[in-house]
């Protein structure tokens, strides 16, 4: 018996979870000793390569983080606000290009002549436009199309919009102004469950208020507010933008950069993914259609509660695909000056010369946060008791 | 069968990974070999490197390339010229792409030691500066607290400014472009309150990207030192020693008064100054010592010029950014441009 013999049997056998972990196995092995290599050619050349520098303070400040940052701290840190800057803007892109998709799909499916010729237009024009192009031309539209601070335009009370980027009205929250949201919350969650009672005692005719019971909900929660902040004198500010120096201060605010890219990213990608959309919804039988017309429900109803969900399920693959796109499209970031881990690491390699570690934490990146979207897209359309 | 297949398909997948780059010892020897000098330069700094309406490039970047290839060649045009962003200029030296970086890239430490290249002296002795627009009424940098400043990616500024203002306790937001285009059309777009660079490229966009160059102002401070020199890849030392001494060889020629209109009149030509007749090549020894043509000194000054005459006719006055000589006068007239003897 060789000692190749286990792993021949492995090879020959009929599991396939067998093989696929010899496989992983045997790539990462290749991958170790390729860095090994690597590492030893550096190092020959007085080019030192580890980990090590991630300790190190960073020594540059970005332009927006979501976490506390400043240039005392770490290139660990640096790269983790880089990283989270990343998911901000791809998980934003996601959701919006999704809703925009879907409603140029939907629009192409329309029998209106005018309709669909739009989405017709809508979809060619802004696919078959390379990204980079896009995120150019939304970032001069908004520094040069804009004013700057000094002559910001007020469209709404509380919202400033400037070539420097979008201010909204934000809540200005003190010790007892969580206690009032926390009030609010609770108030609207018990409305809510009141009303699901109500609706499943009524018998089928309360089923027909189901429109209702959001607004509710948030009107029943406001109201809670409202009895404790009168009760008990709490209070919750809001705070505007204004100008302060060079700056704006307080708001919440969206950067330039930030806005740009992600008009670009959710522009860009609504075109392939309303096709995606239309292919999936044509590829539902025809026969649910009819069905769910014969049953008495109303054309959102069968929409919403019948060929949407088949059609996401069999247009999951193309759907991944697509959103993987976004994410890693993100990486095009610092092309208008947002500070995406792409770009963060750039200077980091800049600085330290440590290029290869440095990209092995991009691959990593990239990758488990590829594996955590397709893994979610996965667990929200399985059907129960089915393996997806 | 299928193991022959697998072991084909193994045999050429590892062979792939055995051809590496002839890393042979010499640089000069594949230059030489080629027939022709690859400079790395910068894609459109005006004054350094810029490309004009017919395709040659200008600058005193491309004349110190240019200088060069006369070395090596005898030929100023035996040059091609690779525009590099700042942040791959270091990848490209290094993996071969560009023999020599002539692209006000600002020598330091980190860079030096830790990049595997060597600097070969100083072309240009510059600083990293702010340039504001008059309508902010701002005179000094020290007043910018708070301020956006668009920077460049690559370069030393996003370190540099946050030591200057941290020191002075004090902040600013730098927002970071990796392509020099859309750095300065956003600082133009007013998106920044300030635009950090070298003060020589600030010149530069000053002149010719801004709407109205008589509304900006160069701020006075300089934030750090830019020494600006050519870079080589460490490894040969023979082609680095022809890079220091070319350039060293430009400065020795204006000290002594040597430029490409007179360097053929009998005045020069039959001088009986030894200086003069070590940089002509009259006394043999120098051209053999790095491995040229004993009148390589002659032909750089007679087909490209000096350094002053390289300077005057890309940052001089008589040009859009009008630059003074400053600290690069030569040390007899108050300046660092210092040539050891030839």
């Amino acid at each position: 018996m060789s000692a190749w013999a286990p792993t021949l049997a492995t090879l020959r056998s009929r599991s396939t979870l067998a093989r696929q972990m010899l496989g992983w196995a045997a790539g990462l092995l290749l991958l170790l000793v390729a860095l090994q290599l690597v590492g030893a050619y550096l190092r020959a050349r007085g080019m030192p390569v580890g980990f090590g520098f991630m300790g190190y303070p960073a020594g540059f400040d970005m332009s927006e983080s979501v976490i506390r940052y400043s240039g005392d701290d770490s290139y660990a840190r640096a790269l983790l606000a880089g990283g989270l800057n990343t998911l901000k803007v791809s998980g934003l892109g996601i959701v919006l290009a999704s809703i925009i998709g879907l409603l140029v799909a939907l629009c192409r499916l329309a029998s209106n002549p005018l309709l669909s010729g739009l989405a017709r237009g809508w979809v060619e024009a802004t696919r078959n436009i390379p990204l980079l192009l896009h995120l150019f031309a939304w970032y001069a539209a908004i520094t040069f199309g804009l004013p700057d601070n000094r002559s910001a335009l007020q469209p709404l009370p509380g919202v400033v919009l400037s070539n420097r980027g979008i201010w909204l009205p934000s809540l200005d929250v003190t010790g007892s102004g969580w206690l009032l949201i926390a009030a609010a919350a609770l108030t609207a969650l018990l409305v809510w469950l009141g009303f699901t009672a109500w609706q499943r005692r009524g018998q089928g005719r309360a089923a027909r208020f189901w429109g209702l019971k959001l607004p509710v909900a948030v009107t029943g929660g406001a109201a809670g507010a409202f009895l404790l902040s009168s009760v008990m004198g709490y209070s919750v500010s809001i705070s505007t933008a204004h100008l302060d120096g060079f700056s704006m201060s307080g708001g919440a605010s969206f950067s330039a950069e930030f806005a740009a890219l992600l008009i670009g990213l959710t522009v860009y990608t609504s075109g392939s993914l309303a096709e995606v959309f239309r292919g999936a919804i044509i590829a539902v039988p025809k026969a649910q259609t009819e069905a769910a017309i014969s049953v008495g429900l109303g054309p959102v109803s069968r929409l919403r509660l019948v060929i949407l969900p088949q059609a996401l399920r069999i247009g999951l693959p193309p759907t991944i695909n697509q959103y993987l796109n976004l994410l890693k499209n993100s990486s095009l970031a610092v092309a208008v000056g947002y500070p995406d881990i792409v770009s963060v690491g750039n200077t980091a390699i800049n600085q330290t010369g440590q290029a290869i570690s440095i990209i092995l934490v991009f691959m990593a990146v990239y990758v488990s946060l590829g594996f955590l979207v397709s893994a979610l897209m996965h667990t929200l359309t399985r059907r129960p008791g089915h393996v997806a | 069968m299928k193991n022959t297949k697998f072991l084909l398909a193994a045999g050429l997948a590892l062979s792939g990974t055995l051809a590496s780059t002839a890393y042979a010892g010499s640089d000069l020897d594949a230059i030489k070999a080629r027939g022709v000098l690859i400079c790395g330069v910068a894609p459109g700094t005006a004054g350094f490197s810029v490309p004009a309406s017919d395709g040659s490039w200008k600058g005193l970047d491309i004349d110190l390339c240019r200088s060069i290839a006369t070395a090596i060649f005898n030929d100023p045009d035996k040059t091609r010229f690779v525009p590099l962003s700042d942040q791959v200029r270091f990848a490209s030296l290094k993996s071969g792409e560009v023999d020599v970086l002539t692209r006000t890239a600002t020598w330091t430490l980190q860079r030096d030691a830790g990049l595997g290249i060597d600097w070969e002296g100083v072309n240009f002795y510059d600083g990293l500066a702010l340039l504001v627009n008059k309508k902010l009424n701002v005179k000094s940098a020290t007043e910018l607290n708070g301020a956006t400043i668009c920077l460049p990616q690559g370069g030393t500024g996003e370190a540099s400014f946050r030591n200057y203002y941290t020191a002075l306790g004090k902040t600013f937001k730098p927002i970071v472009f990796e392509s020099q285009a859309e750095l300065v059309s956003a600082y133009f777009s007013g998106r920044c309150d300030a635009l950090g660079y070298d003060s020589s490229g600030l010149a530069g966009f000053r002149a010719t990207r801004a709407p109205n160059p008589d509304d900006y102002v160069i701020l006075p401070e300089r934030i750090a030192k830019s020494p600006l020199g050519p870079v080589v890849r460490e490894g040969d030392s023979q082609f680095g020693d022809i890079v220091r001494w070319t350039q060293y060889a430009l400065v020795a020629a204006e000290e002594l008064g040597v430029t490409s209109k007179n360097i053929d009149t009998p005045e020069i030509a039959n001088t009986n100054s030894p200086n003069i007749k070590q940089l002509l090549g009259v006394n043999p020894g120098n051209g053999k010592a790095l491995g040229l043509d004993e009148k390589w000194a002659y032909n750089i000054i007679k087909k490209v010029g000096n350094y002053g005459e390289s300077f005057e006719r890309n940052l001089g006055p008589g040009t859009p950014l009008g630059l003074e000589r400053g600290l690069n006068a030569l040390w007899t007239n108050g300046g660092l441009q210092y040539a050891p003897p030839l």
